[in-house]
């Protein structure tokens, strides 16, 4: 039978922060996101040079603090610029590619630096962005083409520019894309990130974890966003509720009890004769899986989040 | 390529029927020589197909053909001209009919003296393998101008069974529309870089035109990313040539966005200046 998957990244919140912005880093610092991106994509092409110079301290800073710290370039980064941020303190590269050959040279060239820096190779991860319909379709090719790929994102935004629409809150416009990155992303064992659609109705910082929520019911496991708040929130949305932690661990206990007497599917006590099967009991796995992910990031972190069924609890930082 | 938003489908043989679709002033008409008509009905409607074309271009109104099928062989000689704004041809459902179908368009053209490839052709999909293999077939070939959502014909080819079929009729289907799968397709127009025609949620089946239906039909379409419909409806035109234009709240929407650009995400203002710059094209 299958077991549960450990989840080795936890990538709930990814603040975006321009690598210049002290301000804005050190309230990353102080945040409770599970990871930074240093946004050296999204500055003007004169402050990038001091961009990319910025990121080795910049990462230094909040690795020690167990952020799990991403770079975002573009395609017009050169490769003695990026070399800067080939080293430990960066877990991952965050780039919009649209096509396997975007990808494999990203990859080649990410190995190129890792072994002139003397770091292992495949040690930096991509976390990918798809911007592109083409794209979309394409994307068990496009995972298929580097397995450093970690995890998965779409720009709805891009998407929705490029299909001539604006998204609004009436219907999921983007529903397919969303349904074929988390199904690829779990084809290939990586993670998914993106926040699910809830309808209209729900606005301000309840539509952010609502649909960090929905998020995650549909698969994903994360998001960016630009706002320590906004960190907050996400960690909260993608984050199992005590209650749906209760009914998983009851889950397991009496599968895995049913299953030492020989039994395929049981009665979960308490629930009005539920019956309960061994799918539910892999699911069951994941989320409690998922849970402990949280729970040691969050202690790597020094803080616990708030619980979204109980009383809230204070978040800070040491 | 000229906005698609209504395509008014009338039977080839009609003369009132093209008479009365012209004065709706939809933004294509399309002779029908398949299912609106008996097939006793067929033969001469092919032998007068060249008289009603030369009628409608001297009206200045762009027409389509709508023939049998791919293998439609007398409804491709009868309809092939320089005069049509291109066919519409149902039952597509693989990239190999598109090509076979690119290739005999080819001999009719050479025989007629006609620019080879200038007879454009929109893939009326409506099975479960057109839907399936669209990507392939709107990249199958340079004829490919539109790709169309056969929503009511599909439904039959997913439901099968003859019991199954009269709850499909009607403005409302009573199967649900899996929008996963439906809003596959204008994913794979954008890709291949054609418009996606079609209506989710209503079949505009005649007799059964129902307006206010059809207005959130055609707005939720548009969401989806269709671009324009085809109808058998003359009152449908004006509501699809309505309903596919941008919004007028998501002009403003996007016009706010756009004066603000500092308070969104670069594609943030992308999304919006596309839509502004739709809303204008058409």
């Amino acid at each position: 039978m299958k077991g549960a998957t450990k989840y080795y990244l936890v990538r709930r919140s990814k603040l975006v922060v321009s690598p210049l912005d002290d301000p804005a880093l050190a309230a990353a610092a102080a945040s409770a996101a599970d990871a930074v991106v240093l946004d050296v994509a999204g500055l003007a092409s004169t402050n990038r040079a001091a961009g990319l110079a910025a990121v080795p301290a910049a990462a230094q800073m909040l690795s020690r603090l167990g952020i799990d710290v991403l770079v975002k370039v573009d395609g017009a980064v050169a490769e003695e610029s990026l070399e800067e941020c080939i080293r430990p303190e960066v877990r991952a590269i965050v780039a919009e590619l649209n096509t396997p050959e975007e990808v494999t040279a990203l990859d080649r060239l990410l190995t190129r630096l890792e072994v002139r820096r003397g770091q292992n190779p495949f040690s930096t991860g991509i976390d990918l962005i798809l911007t592109s319909a083409n794209a979309v379709l394409d994307v068990q090719a496009i995972l298929a083409s580097a397995w450093r790929i970690c995890s998965l994102n779409i720009d709805e935004e891009s998407l929705a520019a490029e299909m001539g629409v604006m998204l609004g809150d009436r219907v999921d416009q983007l529903e397919f894309a969303r349904g074929r990155i988390i199904i690829a992303a779990s084809l290939f064992g990586i993670q998914s990130h993106g926040l699910g659609f809830v309808k209209g109705g729900v606005s301000g910082t309840e539509t952010l974890r609502a649909r960090a929520a929905m998020g995650l019911k549909f698969g994903h496991k994360g998001a960016f966003c630009s706002s320590p708040e906004e960190a907050r929130l996400l960690n909260e949305g993608y984050s199992f509720t005590s209650e749906e932690i209760d009914h998983a661990q009851a889950v397991k206990d009496a599968m895995e009890d049913g299953l030492r007497r020989g039994i395929g599917a049981v009665a979960l006590p308490g629930a009005g004769g539920a019956m309960v099967d061994i799918i539910m009991l892999t699911t069951s796995r994941g989320v409690l899986s998922w849970v402990d992910a949280v729970r040691e990031k969050e202690e790597q972190r020094g803080y616990s989040s708030a619980n979204r069924a109980g009383s809230p609890v204070a978040v800070g930082v040491e | 390529m000229a906005a698609l938003r209504a395509l008014l489908n009338v039977p080839a043989d009609d003369d009132v029927a093209i008479d009365r679709a012209t004065a709706a002033s939809p933004d294509a008409i399309v002779l029908d020589l398949g299912w609106s008509l008996h097939p006793s009905r067929r033969a001469a409607a092919r032998t007068r197909l060249p008289g009603r074309i030369a009628r409608l271009a001297a009206r200045v109104t762009p027409t389509y053909v709508r023939v049998g099928g791919s293998d439609a062989t007398d409804d491709l000689n009868a309809a092939v001209s320089g005069s049509i704004a291109g066919l519409i041809v149902p039952g597509v459902a693989s990239a190999g009919t598109m090509r076979t179908l690119d290739a005999q368009l080819t001999d009719i053209e050479r025989e007629r003296g006609l620019p080879a490839g200038s007879t454009q052709v929109i893939a009326l999909l409506d099975t479960g393998p057109g839907l399936w293999w669209a990507r392939e077939i709107a990249q199958a070939s340079q004829r490919v101008s539109a790709v169309v959502l056969g929503m009511g014909d599909l439904a039959f080819d997913v439901l099968g069974t003859s019991e199954e079929i009269p709850y499909f009729t009607g403005p409302m289907p009573r199967f649900g529309a899996p929008t996963y799968n439906l809003s596959r397709l204008p994913f794979v127009a954008t890709a291949a870089g054609v418009p996606a025609l079609g209506l989710l949620a209503t079949t505009v089946a005649p007799g059964h035109l129902d307006k206010g239906h059809l207005g959130e039909a055609v707005r939720l379409a548009w969401e989806f990313g269709f671009k324009g419909a085809l109808t058998t409806h003359d009152d449908a035109v004006a509501i699809c040539q309505t309903g596919f234009e941008v919004p007028d709240d998501v002009v403003e929407r996007a016009r706010s966005v756009v004066m603000a650009p500092e308070r969104y995400s670069p594609s943030g203002v992308r999304q919006a200046r596309a839509a502004i710059a739709a809303a204008r094209r058409w």
